[in-house]
């Protein structure tokens, strides 16, 4: 059971294979592979400009990709696209519905573009205001609502139609650190219930929420996992944790070693990324005495684990440089 | 001791009826980066509001600098940097700086040095011909921050800078911020990236106008009378309503195939195992560092079940 949440089961509602858009010259998504099962929550990582909205909107019949396969819930997208179509629920990265219209109007003309029966409309708009707590705001015109409940009318509107699938493109960002936890919530209540949905974002923390994780940069996929899996990857950029009264002053003079490839100042210790092949034990054993030297005290100065931002920060820097 | 750059005694506000600030009181050093967290409306942009002299108080005193925030003296000397701060998308990288400069009146020789050097420490040296409108959301955002240090400011003020930027563009954005700290520069940062508090010197908690806690990233992560564990277990989000009404738990929080639950300290881990057993034998129990991001999350989300 533990590597089930590391590894697409056999039944993938969203399969996408070799994958590729060029724009003119420009390669935007090169090769990507992507397979989702049902109930699975699925991260896509990477720098602004490293593909992700742009395999989104392949994956979501937007955009006819170059090359490559798309499976969604059994349907193929590029041969029956509107079929596919209905099985999906995107959210954009902006508020996508009218912001003149009530909350209840919004999803009534959502429901009318999916086509759904007037009884069937009812029903399920009285279903997605109860479950994404908007009753209270039904009259509210979409615009005086706070970004939080904007962005959960958005996922209100593309789950109308009960599809298989959600695609969420960065539906958290800007939004305020409780109402994203709340959104998680709901997203993880949507995988209980056997939707697959693929996720991107910016925050760390939410990267740590997702089964599994991929990190584009280029257009390629350069790290698959589950967030763990991550995090044990061994990284050749050994990691140390500097502490210390007055250590950030340590950063000037750190900053000119040969040894220390980046400084990640923390409040009241600082964080250093060391150069591939370095000896870890070396520095921290120079340490104190150069810091001494200078009039500055190291009290503790340790190996530590990554968390998800040194890993990404140095896969992508891997991925930079040939 | 000197006056601190930044100081906020009782500060209070309202739109109309609707209270805003309810007397906020908050010192920022030289050197010192404090953050301030909250959810939307708690107030963190009336109080930078405030802080910069573009709002006034309905009472309290606010001083930077040593002097009075009306004092338009102090226009000079610090910066302010609103949500979606105001770039111009049409002018070149260059141009921008130059516009800053000009608005606070700097001799075109300085001008020339200041921004030569601030391309240097941003990187951006490659980029000065280029129009801001095509830069990226993180280049975009460090070529704010270099608009915003053009008068060498010795208070800054920040409104969520890092919003919508990613994490590689982020991690260099803070690399330049601790430069300017290391400076010396007060600088008062509204986050709503929860990660980015534990790199803030201080933390302040904003909820309905009101500071309900302060202190250090490590201070601010232990809460007395309560305790932090992580369940863990392939079944673990089918339980989680079970997980809620355990006694002793007063918050679960879902994160991927563990959750944190947060325990009263007088129900045992032993109890807790015991329970876990009861739901599902899978499910393990483990403690881990305190951490603030979850602390103050759960600050949040307890303050806002309680209003």
């Amino acid at each position: 059971m533990a590597e089930a949440a590391s590894r697409p089961a056999a039944e993938a509602v969203i399969t996408a294979t070799d994958l590729v858009r060029r724009f003119g010259d420009f390669t935007a998504v090169d090769h990507v592979h992507v397979s989702v099962a049902p109930g699975e929550v699925f991260g896509l990582l990477g720098a602004n400009g490293a593909g992700k909205t742009t395999t989104i909107r392949m994956l979501c019949g937007l955009l006819p990709p170059t090359a490559g396969h798309i499976r969604l819930a059994e349907v193929d997208m590029v041969r029956h696209p509107r079929r596919a179509r209905g099985r999906l629920g995107y959210v954009t990265q902006h508020f996508a519905l009218y912001a003149e219209l009530s909350v209840r109007e919004n999803l009534a003309l959502q429901a009318g573009l999916y086509g759904l029966s007037p009884a069937r409309a009812r029903e399920r708009i009285a279903w997605a205001l109860q479950h994404l707590d908007l009753e209270h705001l039904a009259d509210h015109k979409a615009r005086a609502l706070p970004l939080g409940h904007r962005r959960r009318l958005d996922l209100a509107a593309a789950l109308l139609h009960e599809p298989h699938i959600l695609f969420l493109d960065e539906p958290t960002s800007g939004v305020d650190p409780l109402a994203r936890q709340q959104f998680w919530e709901l997203i993880y209540a949507l995988a209980a219930a056997g939707i697959a949905i693929l996720i991107t974002t910016h925050y760390m923390d939410e990267a740590t929420y997702c089964d599994r994780l991929a990190l584009m940069h280029a257009g390629r996929i350069i790290a698959e996992g589950s967030p763990d899996d991550l995090l044990a990857r061994p990284l050749p950029t050994p990691l140390l944790e500097v502490r210390g009264e007055g250590c950030a002053a340590c950063s000037r003079w750190l900053a000119d070693w040969p040894e220390v490839l980046e400084i990640i100042p923390h409040a009241g210790y600082l964080r250093l990324r060391l150069r591939p092949g370095t000896d870890p034990q070396a520095v921290i054993r120079r340490l104190p005495e150069e810091a001494a030297r200078r009039g500055q005290r190291v009290e503790a100065a340790e190996p530590v684990a990554p968390d998800l931002e040194d890993v990404f920060v140095t896969l992508l820097e891997q991925d930079a440089s040939p | 001791m000197a006056e601190p750059r930044i100081r906020l005694r009782d500060v209070a506000f309202a739109w109309g009826e609707v209270p805003v600030l309810r007397g906020v009181s908050l010192d920022v050093a030289a050197g010192e980066i404090v953050g301030l967290v909250g959810a939307d409306g708690a107030g963190k942009s009336t109080l930078l509001r405030i802080a910069v002299g573009q709002l006034e108080p309905a009472s309290g005193t606010v001083r930077v600098l040593g002097r009075s925030h009306a004092d338009p003296s102090l226009r000079a000397r610090l910066a302010y940097m609103p949500q979606g701060f105001g770039l111009y998308p049409d002018l070149s990288v260059q141009e921008n700086l130059e516009f800053f400069a000009d608005l606070h009146g700097l001799p075109a020789a300085t001008t020339a040095e200041r921004i030569g050097d601030l391309l240097a420490r941003t990187g951006m040296a490659a980029f000065r011909g280029r129009r801001a409108g095509k830069l990226s959301g993180g280049m975009m955002q460090k070529l704010a921050l270099a608009c915003a240090l053009i008068s060498e400011p010795q208070a800054m003020f920040l409104d969520e800078p890092t919003t919508g930027v990613d994490p590689v563009s982020r991690r260099a954005f803070w690399q330049l911020l601790s430069g300017v700290r290391a400076e010396g520069v007060a600088i008062l940062y509204a986050t709503a990236n929860l990660d980015e508090a534990e790199r803030c010197d201080r933390v302040a908690m904003l909820d309905e106008g009101r500071i309900v806690r302060e202190g250090t990233p490590v201070e601010l992560a232990q809460v007395e009378g309560r305790r932090e564990r992580v369940v863990s277990g392939p079944g673990v989000r089918e339980a989680l309503p079970v997980l809620r009404e355990l006694p002793g738990v007063e918050l679960v929080f879902p994160r991927g195939r563990t959750a944190t639950l947060w325990v009263r300290d007088d129900v045992s881990d032993g109890a807790l195992r015991q329970a876990l057993q009861a739901i599902d034998p899978e499910l393990t129990l483990r403690e881990r560092r305190p951490d603030l991001q979850e602390t103050i999350l759960r600050q949040l989300a307890l303050e806002a079940a309680r209003g």
